[in-house]
């Protein structure tokens, strides 16, 4: 059956009929109930209101997100293991490993990550005497809890800061232009202190990429990251800052 | 003369009830010209689609007052405040037949022939358009089903159709070509079936 119902010229009513329902009043007391109803209504039903909430809400869990990537990364630099590719052959033992000689901590070390200027930070490491543990193994130490801490440069943030200063040389004999700025590198710290493979990202040009490498050549070696009182392999990112002093 | 040439709202026209507007901002107690000069044209044209005068009577009231009550919001466009009523008016019947479930009345005359004749370029009597059509409304959409009948119920010129439903004249014509191409098709497949 139809939707619709159709008629041909259809009788329309006469005005007489028409003006039965004619009232101004009415139509003046309900335009008024209708203000009323709109100046009342809940601030909750308001589209525009709800529409600010709603882009606020997205607003905030966008920049929640941001936050948690950025806790990721930290975390993943902290705790990263032998799944980065090492290009220096490493000892198949651990020789900086054996059960006798870790020393036991009493506090965990809580070892928070900066990037700027340099990828490390120092931590305190408390020894205590060895106890004797009711347990068959064949170590006479135990740990009350695991050293953890990141890959740092000896002496510190400070250390590393410095030496970049006093040893990075601004290549003014090269052709490129100027470029003042820092250069962010990724460089692996082996088990064994040594910079392994490094990247320099977005250099600006050749002559400031040799200089990087000619630095990190010639750099120290670092501590390498402790995880569960194991030395391990991790990346640091490092800003090697050059300056341009000229004309 | 064309039904275009016969909706003609003259720029007096339309300027004269702009100021009556402007005043019924100040004091709704204007709003009754309006009301008088609009309330038969909004009341039949609800009474044919509705089929039934109380009915009619209250969703006129509705229309009026609901426009009343938003009259601080209209902008002059230029356009006669019909167009601006008439909105209205096809949303409140709209509201009406979603909770009632009742059949919505298509109102057609020789007009009404006449047009669909001469747009569709056929020469179909008025039992084949009596027949058909209300089935090839079913098969629009419900945009498509608003533009018929604003040109074939209600005779609107493409000017005022496109002043309702806020499009140009220009964009009314080309629309309503395109959906009466689809409802000359069917109409074809369904009469073609009938004769079978």
């Amino acid at each position: 059956m139809s939707k619709y119902d159709i008629h041909k010229n259809k009788e329309l009513p006469s005005d007489d009929e028409i003006n039965k329902y004619k009232n101004f009043d009415k139509v003046m007391k309900k335009a008024a109930i209708y203000d009323y109803k709109q100046a009342t209504k809940p601030i909750y039903k308001n589209v525009k209101v709800l529409s600010l909430i709603a882009v606020l809400v997205a607003l905030g869990l966008i920049f929640l997100f941001e936050n948690m990537d950025q806790d990721e990364e930290t975390k993943q630099i902290k705790g990263q293991t032998d799944s980065v590719q090492i290009k220096k052959s490493i000892p198949e033992k651990d020789t900086m490993h054996t059960q006798s000689t870790v020393a036991p901590v009493i506090n965990p070390v809580q070892a928070a990550h900066t990037t700027s200027g340099s990828a490390t930070t120092q931590t305190s490491i408390q020894e205590e005497q060895t106890q004797a543990t009711p347990t068959a193994a064949s170590h006479t130490t135990s740990t009350v809890v695991l050293e953890n801490t990141t890959a740092h440069f000896p002496g510190g943030e400070d250390a590393l800061k410095s030496y970049l200063e006093k040893n990075i040389k601004y290549p003014y004999n090269a052709v490129e232009s100027p470029y003042s700025g820092k250069v962010e590198v990724d460089l692996v710290i082996e088990k064994t202190g040594k910079v392994g493979t490094y990247t320099i990202y977005s250099s600006p040009n050749a002559a400031i990429s040799n200089e990087i490498n000619r630095v990190i050549k010639s750099m120290p070696d670092w501590k390498p990251a402790i995880k569960n009182n194991t030395a391990v392999a991790t990346t640091v990112t490092v800003y090697f800052p050059f300056k341009y002093i000229g004309e | 003369m064309t039904l275009e040439s016969k909706y003609h709202k003259k720029p007096e026209e339309i300027e004269e009830e702009l100021h009556w507007i402007q005043k019924a901002k100040q004091n709704p107690q204007h709003f009754a010209v309006l009301y008088e000069k609009y309330y038969k044209t909004i009341f039949l044209y609800l009474f044919r689609k509705v089929n039934d005068m109380d009915i009619a009577g209250d969703l006129c009231s509705e229309v009026f007052s609901k426009a009343l009550s938003t009259i601080h919001s209209y902008e002059y466009k230029g356009v006669p405040y019909s167009a601006w009523l008439y909105r209205i008016a096809a949303n409140e019947a709209n509201m009406h037949f979603r909770k009632s479930n009742k059949r919505e009345t298509i109102c057609i005359d020789d007009t009404s022939i006449h047009l669909l004749n001469e747009d569709l370029q056929e020469t179909n009597d008025e039992n084949v358009y009596i027949k058909f059509l209300p089935q090839c409304m079913e098969k629009l959409k419900p945009d498509e089903v608003v533009l018929i009948q604003w040109r074939f119920f209600e005779n609107k010129a493409f000017k005022e159709v496109g002043e309702i439903m806020n499009m140009t004249e220009n964009n009314a014509k080309v629309k309503t070509y395109r959906i009466l191409e689809k409802i000359r098709k069917w109409m074809l497949e369904m009469k073609g079936k009938n004769n079978e």
